[in-house]
Formats: C-alpha cells, sequence, structure tokens
C-alpha cells in the first residue's frame, strides 16, 4: 500500500513538473489564422505581417451574410515575432497559428532567403508541417490575401481548396513547408514554390454584386529559387514541361494540331506520366536520359478523324510525342541556361548513382548543371477516345 | 495530508480484522430453552417472549371429542392460510377413535403419531423438539401446534402472504427471451431457478443472516461444475457478516464485496431468472435474499455488465456489432467530456477546421470556460435524471417536458451553453443508459477525467485513463481477475467479449472462474486461518 501511494503521488509530480503544453485557451479568446503574409518595409526593413483571422460568429447558421467571415490584420515588427507581438496592441484575440493553410511571401522578401523568415514557423509547436508556400508577385502581399472570386466561406481556405484541386492542372507547381525545408537544404536539388497573381473578373447581374468587376486570385507557374533565394519565374507551359520531367503533376491537358487540318486543335487529358531520369557518364562528361512514358485519353475532336483506325492513333500519338518533347526542352533549356537553379534534382540523382564523380562535382555543381547533357526519349500511348471514335457531325463536315 | 491517509489506512485495516473474527449465529434466547411434557409451560414460556405483540395469535382448544387432550397453536396473523389452520383444529377435535375402550396411557403413546401420519395432512410437516427452533419458524410464518403431554412441537408449513406476481422486470427488459422477473419471495425465486435447471446437482443453501431481520438468504450452485474453493470462499464471508439487519441484496453485496472501496462493483445482479440460471450453469455462485428481487451472482467479471440476455437469444452476427457497441458506449460515456474539454481548450490543432470555427461559433457570447459549462451541463442532467426516478409517477411527465425545454433551447438560447457542449452531454447521458451495470462507475469516473482533463489537458486525461485502468486490472472478484478474458488473456474466452461468436464454438465453460489457480481470496483465507 505504502508503495501504491508513493507511485501515484509521483505520477502527480510528473503531470505537474512535466507537462508540455499545459497552457489552455478557450476556443473564444483565439483568432484562428488561416493565412500568413509577409513582406518587408522598404523604408524601415521591418517585416510586415499580415494575417486573415476567421470570424466564427459571421460563420454561425443563420448569421447575416453581410459580415465578413475574415478579418486581416497588420502588424509591423523588427521580426516575425516581434511582429506578431505587436499584433496584439489592437487586436482582442490571441493568434491560433495551428489551423493555419498557407503563408504567402512577398516577392521581394523572397529573393533575400525565406529560411530566416520560416523559421519562426518551423519552431513553433503551433504550425503544422504541411501548410503551403506560395509567392505574392509584385507586392501584392495583402491583396492576395484579401480577394476571393469563388465559393468557399475562409479565403484562407479557398486558397487551400484551389491548391488542392490543381493537382491535376501541371500547370502550376506548388510546395508544402516541409518538402521546401527537404528541397532547399538537400543536396543537389533546389525547390520551387506556387505563384499567386490577382486577377480581375466581370461580375454579371446573376451574382448580386455592387461592382462591375470583382477581384480574384490566380495560380500560375512556378517560382524557382536557389537554396534558398527566388531566382526567377517559370510560365504556365514551362511549368508544364517542368511537371512532365519531375512527375509533379497527376494529370494535364496537352494540345496537337488535328491530323486533317493543322489549323483545328485537338485536346488530349494526360492520365498517367511517369518518368525515370538515369545519369550515364561518357567520355568523362555526364548525361542524363529522361524517359517519360504518359498514357492519355482523347477529349475533344473538331473534326471527323477516324479513330478507329490504328494509323490515325499511332499519328497522333507521334504528334503528341513532339509536343511534350518541345514542351520538356523548352523548360530544361529555362532552367538550365538562365536561372541555373537545379530543381529537377539532377544532382540528387547523380549522387545516387554515381557517388565518387557527384563528390568532385559537389562544390561547383551550380556551375556545371547548367552544362551537363541529356537526352529526351518519350513513349506515348493514347487509350480511348471517350464514348465517340468518330465525331458526331462527320457526315455533314468535311 | 499524509498522516490523514495513515490514519485512514490503519481505520481500513481494523475493519478487515474486524470483519476477519467469525461470528456465531445469535439466538433469540440466551440458552436453549426445552420444550416441556407440560403444554402451559410452554405456552407461558412463549407468551413471555411474544405476548406482547398483537399480531401472535394463541389459540388454546382440545384433541378428540371428550376434550381430553389440551393443546395450543400459535401463529402470527397475516402470515398464515388461517381457513387452513381452522380446518386442522376442526379435524383434530372431532378425532374420536380410541378413546371409548382403550387404557389411556395407549392413547397418549399413539397421539403424537396418529397425528402426524394421518390428521395433519400437510405436506410440509415436521416435528421438533428445539424450542429456538420453534420459535423462528413462527417468525417466519409456519404455525406451530403444542399438544399437553408432548415435549415436542409441530411444525406446519401453511404460509399465505400477500406478494407481488411474477412479472416482467423493469429494469432489465428484454424483446426476445423469458419474460419472467424475480420477486420479493424467496421461495418464489427459488423456483424460478428450479424450474429452469432441472437437475439433482443444483443445490440450494439456505442460511439466515442479520442478527434482528433474521433475513433468509439462499445460495443457489450447481454441484459439479462450481468451483468449490469460490463456494467455500462466498460461504466463508457471509458467516462472517455481523450485521444487525439485511433488508436488501445489497446490503450482503457491499458486506462481501472484495474492495469496498473501489468505485467498480465486483458483485453482480439480475432480476431475470434466465439470467441468473445461464450464470449458475457458467459455474457461479447466486445468493438470493428474501425480500428483494436482486440476485446476486459472484464471481463477477467487468464484461458481464455488457452482456445482454438477448445476445445469446438471436443470431450472432448483428449481436456481435451490439457487443462492439456497447464497449464503444461505455467510453464515450465515460470520457467523451473529458475529451471535448480537453481538446477544446488545450489542442484546437485536432480539430479539423470547419468544425473547429463552427465550435468557436457557437462559443462566442458564451460567458463560462468550456469546463463549468461541461459541469453545469452533467450536473443538470444528473438532477433531472434523479427528479425523474424520484418523482411520483404523475409528476415524472412534467420533469421530463421542463428538463428538455431547459436543456434543449432555454439554455442555449439564453447563451448560457453553447451548442456542441448540449450534444457531448446528451451523447455522454444517452451511451451511459446503454449499459447500466456499470453506470455508477461511469458515473464517477466522467467526473474525475473531467477534472483530470481540465487542468492537465489530453495529458491529464491520458494520466486518468491509465489510473482507472491500472486500478481495473488490480481488482479480483472471488479470485477471478475482474478484466478476465482480457486483463490475464485467455485466448479461448475472447470468443464471448468484444463479439459474440456462434453458441456451437462456447460448449466449454468459462475456464477463469472454474479453474482459477491464483485464487487471491482463497489463499488468504488460508493464511487468516494458520495464524
Amino acid at each position: 500500500m505504502k508503495k501504491k501511494f508513493f507511485i501515484i503521488i509521483n505520477c502527480i509530480i510528473c503531470i505537474v513538473i512535466l507537462t508540455g503544453c499545459w497552457d489552455t485557451r478557450e476556443l473564444n479568446t483565439i483568432g484562428v489564422v488561416y493565412a500568413i503574409g509577409l513582406e518587408k518595409d522598404e523604408n524601415t526593413k521591418q517585416i510586415i505581417c499580415t494575417m486573415q483571422m476567421a470570424v466564427p460568429s459571421a460563420l454561425k447558421i443563420g448569421a447575416t451574410r453581410n459580415e465578413s467571415s475574415v478579418e486581416i490584420v497588420e502588424s509591423k515588427g523588427n521580426t516575425i515575432s516581434d511582429a506578431v507581438r505587436n499584433l496584439m496592441e489592437k487586436v482582442d484575440r490571441f493568434p491560433d497559428f495551428s489551423q493555419n493553410k498557407i503563408i504567402v511571401i512577398d516577392e521581394e522578401l523572397a529573393r533575400e532567403g525565406i529560411l530566416p523568415i520560416l523559421d519562426f514557423f518551423k519552431r513553433s509547436y503551433q504550425v503544422h508541417n504541411i501548410q503551403w508556400i506560395a509567392i505574392a508577385k509584385s507586392k501584392k502581399v495583402k491583396e492576395v490575401l484579401g480577394t476571393q472570386h469563388g465559393i468557399g466561406n475562409i479565403q484562407g481556405s479557398y486558397l487551400n481548396d484551389i491548391i488542392n484541386i490543381s493537382e491535376i492542372n501541371a500547370k502550376v507547381a506548388n510546395i508544402n513547408m516541409m518538402e521546401f525545408y527537404k528541397r532547399a537544404l538537400g543536396d543537389g536539388t533546389n525547390p520551387i514554390a506556387g505563384v499567386i497573381e490577382t486577377s480581375e473578373e466581370p461580375n454579371l447581374p446573376i451574382e448580386r454584386k455592387s461592382n462591375n468587376t470583382s477581384r480574384g486570385v490566380k495560380f500560375s507557374g512556378a517560382a524557382v529559387f536557389k537554396g534558398d533565394k527566388l531566382v526567377g519565374f517559370l510560365n504556365t507551359e514551362e511549368t508544364e514541361g517542368y511537371n512532365w520531367i519531375v512527375g509533379g503533376a497527376k494529370g494535364g491537358n496537352i494540345t496537337i494540331s488535328s491530323i486533317l487540318d493543322s489549323n483545328k486543335l485537338i485536346g488530349i487529358s494526360v492520365q498517367k506520366i511517369k518518368t525515370k531520369i538515369k545519369p550515364e557518364i561518357i567520355n568523362n562528361k555526364i548525361v542524363f536520359h529522361i524517359e517519360v512514358k504518359e498514357e492519355g485519353n482523347i477529349d475533344e475532336v473538331p473534326d471527323s478523324t477516324d479513330f478507329s483506325e490504328l494509323k490515325v492513333i499511332k499519328q497522333l500519338e507521334y504528334e503528341q510525342k513532339i509536343v511534350l518533347e518541345n514542351q520538356i526542352r523548352m523548360a530544361i533549356y529555362k532552367i538550365q541556361k538562365t536561372l541555373r537553379s537545379d530543381i529537377l534534382g539532377f544532382g540528387t540523382i547523380l549522387n545516387k548513382k554515381y557517388p565518387k564523380v557527384w563528390k568532385e562535382k559537389k562544390d561547383n555543381w551550380d556551375d556545371v548543371f547548367p552544362t551537363v547533357q541529356y537526352t529526351v526519349d518519350i513513349d506515348v500511348q493514347i487509350n480511348r477516345s471517350g464514348l465517340i471514335d468518330k465525331a458526331i457531325q462527320s457526315q455533314k463536315l468535311k | 495530508m499524509f498522516q490523514k491517509i495513515k490514519k485512514y489506512m490503519k481505520f481500513a485495516k481494523e475493519m478487515k480484522q474486524e470483519q476477519d473474527t467469525t461470528h456465531e449465529a445469535n439466538n433469540y434466547v440466551e440458552h436453549d430453552d426445552i420444550i416441556y411434557m407440560e403444554m402451559d409451560i410452554n405456552l407461558k414460556n412463549l407468551k413471555k417472549i411474544l405476548g406482547k405483540s398483537s399480531d401472535i395469535i394463541f389459540k388454546e382448544f382440545k384433541i378428540g371429542v371428550n376434550d381430553k387432550i389440551k393443546a395450543f397453536v400459535c401463529v402470527i396473523d397475516g402470515l398464515v392460510d388461517k381457513s387452513k389452520i381452522e380446518g386442522y383444529i376442526k379435524t383434530m377435535s372431532m378425532f374420536d377413535k380410541p378413546m371409548t375402550n382403550d387404557a389411556s396411557e395407549m392413547f397418549y403413546s399413539d397421539i403424537f403419531t396418529t397425528l402426524k401420519e394421518k390428521l395433519l395432512y400437510s405436506v410440509d410437516l415436521k416435528d421438533s423438539t428445539s424450542f429456538n427452533e420453534v420459535l423462528q419458524s413462527i417468525l417466519s410464518g409456519n404455525t406451530v401446534l403444542f399438544i399437553d403431554g408432548y415435549n415436542s412441537a409441530f411444525i406446519i408449513d401453511a404460509q399465505s402472504s400477500e406478494q407481488r406476481s411474477v412479472e416482467e422486470p423493469n429494469s432489465e427488459m428484454t424483446i426476445r427471451g423469458s419474460r419472467e422477473g424475480f420477486v420479493e419471495n424467496i421461495k418464489v425465486n427459488v423456483s424460478l431457478i428450479r424450474k429452469i435447471i432441472r437437475n439433482p446437482n443444483l443445490v440450494f443453501e439456505t442460511l439466515y443472516l442479520g442478527k434482528q431481520t433474521h433475513t433468509m438468504v439462499c445460495l443457489a450452485y450447481i454441484e459439479g461444475i462450481v468451483n468449490k474453493n469460490v463456494l467455500e470462499e462466498v460461504k466463508r464471508r457471509l458467516n462472517k457478516i455481523d450485521a444487525d439487519f439485511i433488508l436488501e441484496s445489497g446490503y450482503i453485496e457491499q458486506y462481501i464485496e472484495d474492495r469496498p472501496f473501489s468505485i467498480f462493483a465486483t458483485v453482480g445482479n439480475s432480476e431475470k431468472p434466465d439470467k441468473v440460471a445461464a450464470k449458475i450453469l457458467e459455474g457461479r455462485v447466486a445468493i438470493l435474499c428474501n425480500g428483494t428481487p436482486y440476485v446476486l451472482t459472484v464471481p463477477y467479471e467487468f464484461i458481464e455488465a455488457f452482456q445482454a440476455s438477448e445476445d445469446y437469444y438471436s443470431r450472432p452476427y448483428a449481436d456481435s456489432f451490439l457487443r462492439a457497441g456497447r464497449l464503444l458506449a461505455f467510453f464515450i460515456s465515460a470520457s467523451l467530456p473529458a475529451l471535448y474539454v480537453s481538446i477544446t481548450s488545450f489542442h484546437p490543432k485536432m480539430i479539423p477546421p470547419i468544425l473547429l470555427l463552427s465550435i468557436a461559433a457557437s462559443r462566442e457570447g458564451v460567458p463560462f470556460t468550456s469546463v463549468i459549462e461541461v459541469g453545469i451541463m452533467l450536473f443538470g442532467f444528473q438532477i433531472i435524471k434523479e427528479s425523474g426516478v424520484r418523482m411520483p409517477i404523475p409528476g415524472g411527465q412534467a420533469v421530463s417536458i421542463i428538463g428538455a425545454l431547459i436543456v434543449g433551447q432555454a439554455a442555449v438560447a439564453a447563451g448560457i451553453i453553447s451548442n456542441p457542449v448540449i450534444i457531448v452531454v446528451a451523447l455522454t447521458a444517452i451511451t451511459g443508459y446503454i449499459i447500466n451495470p456499470v453506470s455508477d462507475a461511469i458515473f464517477l469516473i466522467r467526473f474525475i477525467l473531467l477534472g483530470l482533463s481540465a487542468i492537465f489537458g489530453f495529458f491529464g486525461f491520458i494520466l486518468g485513463i491509465f489510473i482507472i485502468a491500472g486500478h481495473m486490472c488490480s481488482l479480483n472478484s472471488f479470485g477471478t481477475p475482474f478484466l478476465a478474458p482480457f486483463a490475464p488473456t485467455i485466448w479461448s474466452e475472447l470468443k464471448d467479449t468484444i463479439v459474440r461468436m456462434p453458441l456451437r464454438f462456447m460448449k466449454s465453460k468459462p475456464k477463469s472462474i472454474l479453474h482459477g489457480k491464483s485464487n487471491k481470496g482463497v489463499d488468504n483465507s488460508k493464511e487468516g486461518e494458520k495464524t
């Protein structure tokens, strides 16, 4: 019995002393942050931290729709933690980052390197590792957090949902915090990140909005980093080529010209894409063989191409191959020659197969990478042509 | 504080020692009086003991038409079938066969056996020479006949008291299966069990407990199936009971249970004869007590709380899901309020974002912290429940309507309580009713966990679960581990726990009761005897 009591008392002492996160905060004392924007004040060199907090009472069933569901607050500070403290001078809720979806970083700030900034979020026990990191072009962080042209309730989760559904669109690239860290700190690889722009959309009467146009956000292309510093952007087509190489997208779209009439275009949706990159050393030169295996379905045909003939399919496959190869070569050219940043992970692949060669080249890989040779080998297969094999209007139109 | 705990432990130890000393059965009179040959002395003695009470009837009469032999009966008014006794008296007074010719000595020597064999045609008739036994049987409602010139008396069973008829028990309703329930009369209860188990090995052992009440208590078991160690232990503990009165089987339960200070009951009870019969057939011992329809069964395992008799009467597949559901209900009922409080006020990260916002939205404007909210609601629910039970039936409706209005609408509309808390408490309450046998323990666990989570968050919650689970593992019921098929894992018995296998796979009797080698309780008793 004595022993038992001793154990119980020990347990109680342990709880009191060793408890980890034991500060209790009631839900109506915290402000749930859904998105964070970071930029730099050019004059004072202070960090401007913009936070989007959800307003729970606006999300209550029966609340009026006029009330905004988010509140955007902004504060300046020498560091991010300083900015968060300064926030409390004017906001009545303690910011809670545990539900944060996205960190939007200004282009200028990103060019100076973003790992020092992300450190605050990496260190905090509240922030989870899989939140998205995106770059806002040209001083538009606040605008990105403050506009919405979609259906979701909270702008932050609206951004998150856009990123989630863009998985099957090869024209954009996205990265979460953990992946960013891995690629920024890893050997022979560099990170990319999503790019957000704002766009103008017309408003039609049925939408019952006061203005003629409303602003929305738009994801397009990718931001390319060298280490943790932003060096440039890829446009949508280059991003597509990049995604074909690294297998970053689950789907996409390829447009080729029709066999019958080269002015008309056929749309093919990518169902599966698999890429293997094999390094080889020929005459002391490093060559990468890029082997792409793609399977696609025909989505859209403007004329009476007859898919029941194998010959036609083969021809379409050939055309598709040329389009893919062009995109890939274009992307690699931009990445190698203009941006000179190994976001394709060639260094890592080389390290796996030729560790000795990698050791020699490691230190000046940034100079070696733009000069490496590569070959592209593409295998294309068209599987299905949808519910119809010839276009319906084939009788009348020729 | 430590000193207090020490003192308390000392006290508990003394209590236990006090219980260990066995007590002899108490008698009504100091020394066992004998029955005298002279009837008048017997009458005087009886009147001295019982005469003060107005419900005792002494009826003097003469046997035979010649009025030669004096006799008297003693009964308690209301406990006997008077017309039956009057019939006996009539036959006895009209008896006139041997009195004309033979010598009176012959007659005297014969009257007792004549009465026994011919005149008193009751099935339950015996004669006794012990004054004490006679007295006791009068008090239990038997009729006693004294005859002048004999130092023994007849005990005739002609009981007929008011009693409830056998009906469906309210505490354990079933859809399928027997609708019989035990009643207050122990003899009826014994017969209900006997009707189910027609086996010569089924034994009912009677003993009387309570110095003042002399309550009849019956042990029921099947010889050959019951573990003898368990039976010995039950008898030993029953004999040790030193109580003035036993009004209900709950008294016995509290005197014989292994751990009186545990929040878990280690003695089972049931109102259904088929359930008790099943437990006896598994090798358990049933303890019937006069005056209550609740029959105790020992040893008791935790899993029995989740086994309904219907599980075995209907097909096993859907019932297995229901069984697992009951275990889940136990967990929900015990821990949901604590989980809610710890997650919302310590770890909002763990809630899906949309749910978090809707909880936050309904918490907006609520003046209390979530612990106080949940506490108020749990307490309010207990009050409504209690008043629903205690209210006279015509008022019961009003309570439930007012309760529903206050809880469901007014509290939320007034902004005192947030909606999710209502959902949490409602779920807690409803699931609590599914597993009635452990509802007492759940009630306490709920508040223990709530307190721990309010102070230490999820960490405290987990710690509370560990403490409770550890405590449950340490429990024993008459030598059988409380968490029997789980805690000392008995693989062959797991087929009747979370799932219920088809009956054809469950032919063997539970091992945990039958072959309990580490029979803690029995070992202790042996040590006790040595010292």
